[in-house]
């Protein structure tokens, strides 16, 4: 047949399922955000952050054990840490479980919670990719046009943010346990440290929902690319700005801040207050160390404020789900 | 009478980007229609026309004057642009009434003449105390040209005046022009819609690339433009039947039967004393006649060959 | 090919607050190039957005391909396109990812999506531009987009509004012809939008008329035009009083166009006697319309009637 047909063809193929679409939608979404050169160097910043921490993991698990070059090293700076070193090494025989899950425990709630910023500025630098550029250049109508539903948009939108989280956020943690775990001086390590994985799994998660509804919400307030990430930068500073002046006034302003209502459900996921008590209690020179901690962080690591945190974070979802509703329409 | 629009050598470059490449023509008064690609030139040579732009070189006069930093001039000249760039927060009257005393004229009359301008333009009194921000397109554009006839100008320059309106409100648009060429007023139109330029416009206007490739009436145009062959669709029950007769009477240069029933397409040798038989050759070849269409009369053709 | 009608409605409303966009609109629309026509604000873009679920419905149902828009959408949507009328793409994608990305959306996997996507590319007349980002596109290459972006999951209808929009005439003329082929070639529905009747007589076949929310005319554009037949536009060189004073004689009405040609109700079923008037006068036509600005007339007739009705 020497002349082929070149013109129109009809497609007589299956369609895919709508997780399909779904996903697409997605990975649209992230490469968009991985355009951003920015936010490239800030994932390797997280990853960078997770080395770190397995390191520390590798340095705290060679603390408890005897011989071991760092104890060595240690001994070799200072005799009294020798002293401090021993006791570490009879309380890992003694108590294995509480010393490595312990120890884990507060390491990873420190390290949870204090990567946070840098994955909240990821998301904000992630906005315009969400829903604002949509926005700006009517694309809702061309996805409303679409076999999908308004529905389906926001769902991969979400995993949009979700999966940029877990390239910031949890494939650091995770991986930072694995390692540290993994270089530790025994397996049992594994097993006794499975408390602070799910601790750290339960709070990230949870945060991880939380801050992609959010970020949906804010990307949606406005269809100017410079508005939205500044919008969630202000929210988030004056949130912090506002902690040491609300303390002492009106205490529920606190809530205001997402990134402090975050941290209460970290406190109580992790349950630190319990930590402390336990290391009080399991070795003496700790007590005394700690008995220097004042009394309200005392209080405040027994008894985070989770009902108003969560109260707060509720209404701030709320608002969030009702600018995206109103937004997000294809007019 | 000297021409309304002069243009002599006249160019506009933008660094080395051009806008305008040595173009001369003359456009009288009446209905002139400007046309060509986009990127020809057209907004270019409407911008130095209305006095926004001055040109790199060579010269352009309206009303024998150049209209670059010449208020008294511009407010002879009226200017509709495209878009829909009309100030959102304000209503059509208080707009008006603000641009009526921008062009000179007195407080006392600025009121009754904007109502007057907006009557004419058939923007429905009810939407007036809408802000323009909440106008459909074709209201924007209503309020547009209503502010470029507010100061009552000697030259209506309009680009895409017609952009938004439904099929009503073209012909309305369109009566409105030409009633006010039929008082006097010059009108320029500048337009993609070739059909509606063709029905409204004497002169045309033909740019491409920033240079003209050609000016005055249609039919001056079609009788310059070289190889032109006269072209006719004929509608009738036995196409065979008439194309052997026209044949047999040997005026074709060539014909084609296309693959629709009952159409035959016709080139003819010589135009001229092709029409002195034609009605005798249609009514003796016995063919039942239900339309005579000229593929070559239309704008739209005119266009294509000259821009080719 | 099925004579199933592809859109079927039975009372359908839209009411705003007081107002009602779409009034009781009850329809059975047959495959084919359709256009569809009415004042702005008159329900028309309501009707398409109801149709494509852009907008919910108030009262009444709808059918689109044989399937309740409300419950089915997605379903529905497999097989829809659509072009709107204003600027809307997804930014920061090259041309080609776009329509791939279209595709996708619409049910296809992706190498099926990448393939069809440089087929329409082709189809539409995009050559090296598609690899650029089409934030950089011209106008008439975003409406090339736009109508490859509707028909590259080969759908069953496709809805245009206003394709033309902003094109050159070359432009214009090329986007027609394509969309004339769909249907005539193709045999994938359209539903043409538009403000120029001239377009719409090119391209359709059925005209539907919507003003003040309700639907004025539904016919084929071969049965508007012989309504008005009887009638032609003559375009002369020369002779204009005489052929009046002629047809005056002959009792037919001849009115002198805004155009300078003449409308002449000669009220044959062919232009026979009326070239036979002309051959005895020696005056030879140069064009002879019959049913001239049918659709136009049509239109503003079905208009008035709908205001005097209000």
């Amino acid at each position: 047949m020497p002349l082929h047909d070149a013109h129109y063809q009809h497609w007589l193929g299956s369609h895919t399922s709508i997780w399909g679409r779904r996903l697409v939608i997605a990975q649209n979404g992230l490469s968009a955000c991985l355009r951003n050169k920015q936010l490239r160097t800030f994932i390797l910043a997280c990853w960078f952050g997770g080395l770190l921490m397995a390191g520390t993991l590798f340095f705290v698990g060679q603390l408890l054990v005897p011989d071991s070059i760092v104890t060595q090293w240690v001994a070799k700076m200072n005799p009294n840490l020798q002293a401090f070193a021993r006791m570490l090494t009879f309380w890992l025989k003694d108590h294995p479980a509480i010393s490595v899950g312990t120890t884990q425990n507060v390491l990873f709630y420190f390290y949870c919670v204090y990567s946070m910023p840098l994955s909240i500025f990821a998301l904000g630098l992630a906005l315009p990719a969400l829903i604002t550029r949509d926005l700006a250049s009517n694309a809702i109508v061309i996805y409303s046009s679409k076999a999908v539903t308004r529905g389906d948009y926001l769902l991969g939108k979400f995993c949009t943010a979700f999966g940029l989280m877990t390239l910031t956020w949890l494939g650091p943690v995770c991986a930072a346990w694995f390692m540290g775990n993994l270089l530790a001086p025994d397996w049992n390590f594994f097993w006794y440290a499975r408390i602070a994985l799910f601790h750290a799994l339960v709070f990230g998660l949870s945060s991880m929902v939380i801050l992609c509804l959010l970020a949906l919400g804010v990307s949606a307030v406005s269809s100017r690319e410079k508005s939205t990430p500044a919008i969630w930068f202000i929210w988030w500073v004056l949130g912090l700005a506002i902690q040491p002046i609300a303390l002492h006034t009106l205490p529920w302003l606190r809530h205001v801040s997402f990134g402090y209502d975050l941290r209460q459900i970290g406190l109580a996921t992790f349950r630190l207050g319990q930590d402390l008590k336990t290391a009080q209690d399991g070795i003496p020179i700790f007590g005394q160390m700690l008995k220097n901690v004042s009394l309200e962080t005392r209080a405040a690591l027994n008894d985070p404020t989770l009902g108003g945190a969560l109260a707060g974070l509720a209404l701030m979802l709320l608002a969030a789900a009702l600018i995206i509703k109103k937004r997000v329409a294809p007019e | 009478m000297s021409a309304l629009i002069q243009a002599q050598e006249l160019s506009r470059w933008y660094g080395i980007v051009m806008g305008l490449n040595n173009v001369s023509f003359q456009i009288e008064r009446g209905l002139t229609g400007l046309v060509g690609p986009n990127g020809a030139g057209k907004s270019t040579l409407i911008q130095i026309i209305t006095g926004q732009l001055k040109p790199s070189s060579g010269q352009l006069t309206v009303f024998e004057q150049a209209p670059w930093n010449n208020p008294a001039l511009l407010r002879r000249i009226g200017y509709c642009p495209e878009g829909e760039a009309v100030p959102k927060e304000l209503r059509p009257m208080e707009w008006l009434e603000a641009l009526g005393l921008l062009s000179g004229l007195g407080p006392d009359e600025v009121k009754g003449r904007a109502e007057a301008i907006l009557d004419k333009v058939k923007l429905p009194r009810e939407h007036w105390g809408k802000r323009l921000g909440q106008y459909s397109k074709g209201m924007k554009q209503r309020v547009k040209l209503a502010q470029g006839l507010l100061h009552e100008p000697e030259l209506l320059v309009l680009d895409e005046p017609m952009n938004g309106l439904d099929p009503m409100g073209r012909q309305e648009v369109a009566q409105t022009l030409k009633e006010l060429a039929a008082g006097g007023v010059s009108i320029l139109i500048s337009s993609h819609i070739l059909a509606e330029m063709e029905a409204l416009c004497n002169n045309i206007l033909v740019l491409n690339w920033g240079r003209i490739l050609a000016s005055g009436s249609q039919k001056e145009i079609r009788s310059d433009i070289k190889n032109w062959s006269e072209e006719l669709e004929i509608e009738c029950d036995a196409p065979e039947k008439l194309a052997r007769h026209l044949f047999d009477a040997g005026v074709l240069a060539g014909f084609d039967l296309p693959p629709e029933q009952g159409l035959l397409r016709i080139r003819v040798k010589d135009a001229a004393s092709f029409y002195e038989e034609w009605t005798a050759l249609l009514l003796a070849s016995g063919a039942v006649v239900h339309a005579i269409r000229s593929r070559s009369r239309s704008l739209q053709n005119i266009y294509d060959k000259v821009t080719t | 090919m099925t004579s199933e009608p592809v859109i079927e409605t039975e009372g359908l409303s839209k009411v705003f607050g007081r107002q009602r966009a779409l009034d009781n609109v009850s329809l059975k629309v047959a495959p084919g190039s359709i256009g569809l026509l009415g004042p702005n604000g008159a329900g028309k873009s309501t009707f398409m957005k109801c149709l494509l679920q852009l907008q919910p419905i108030t009262f009444g149902s709808a059918k689109l391909l044989g399937r309740e828009v409300g419950r089915e959408g997605r379903e529905i949507r497999k097989r829809v396109g659509y072009a709107p009328e204003q600027n809307c793409h997804i930014p920061g994608m090259a041309g080609c990812e776009y329509v791939t990305y279209c595709a996708q959306l619409s049910g296809l996997p992706f190498q099926a999506a990448r393939q069809r996507a440089h087929e329409m590319l082709d189809f539409v007349g995009m050559s090296q531009e598609r690899y650029r980002k089409v934030d950089s596109y011209s106008t008439g290459m975003k409406q090339r987009l736009k109508l490859a972006q509707a028909i590259v999951h080969d759908p069953e209808i496709v809805f245009l509004d206003e394709p033309t929009n902003g094109l050159d005439p070359k432009g214009q003329a090329q986007i027609l012809e394509l969309v004339q082929g769909l249907w005539r070639s193709y045999g994938i529905t359209v539903i043409l939008s538009s403000h120029l009747l001239h377009d719409v007589e090119q391209v359709c076949e059925q005209i539907i008329i919507i003003a003040r929310g309700k639907v004025l005319v539904h016919d084929s554009l071969e049965n508007l035009k012989a309504r008005k037949s009887g009638a032609a536009e003559v375009v002369l060189a020369r002779g204009h009083g005489e052929l009046q004073a002629a047809c005056r004689g002959k009792n037919w009405a001849c009115d002198v166009l805004p155009n300078g040609h003449l409308r002449i109700e000669h009220r044959a079923d062919t232009l026979n006697p009326l070239l036979t008037l002309m051959h005895e006068l020696h005056l030879p036509p140069l064009e002879i319309i019959p049913s001239p600005n049918a659709l136009e007339e049509t239109f503003v007739q079905a208009l008035e009637i709908s205001h005097a009705a209000a």
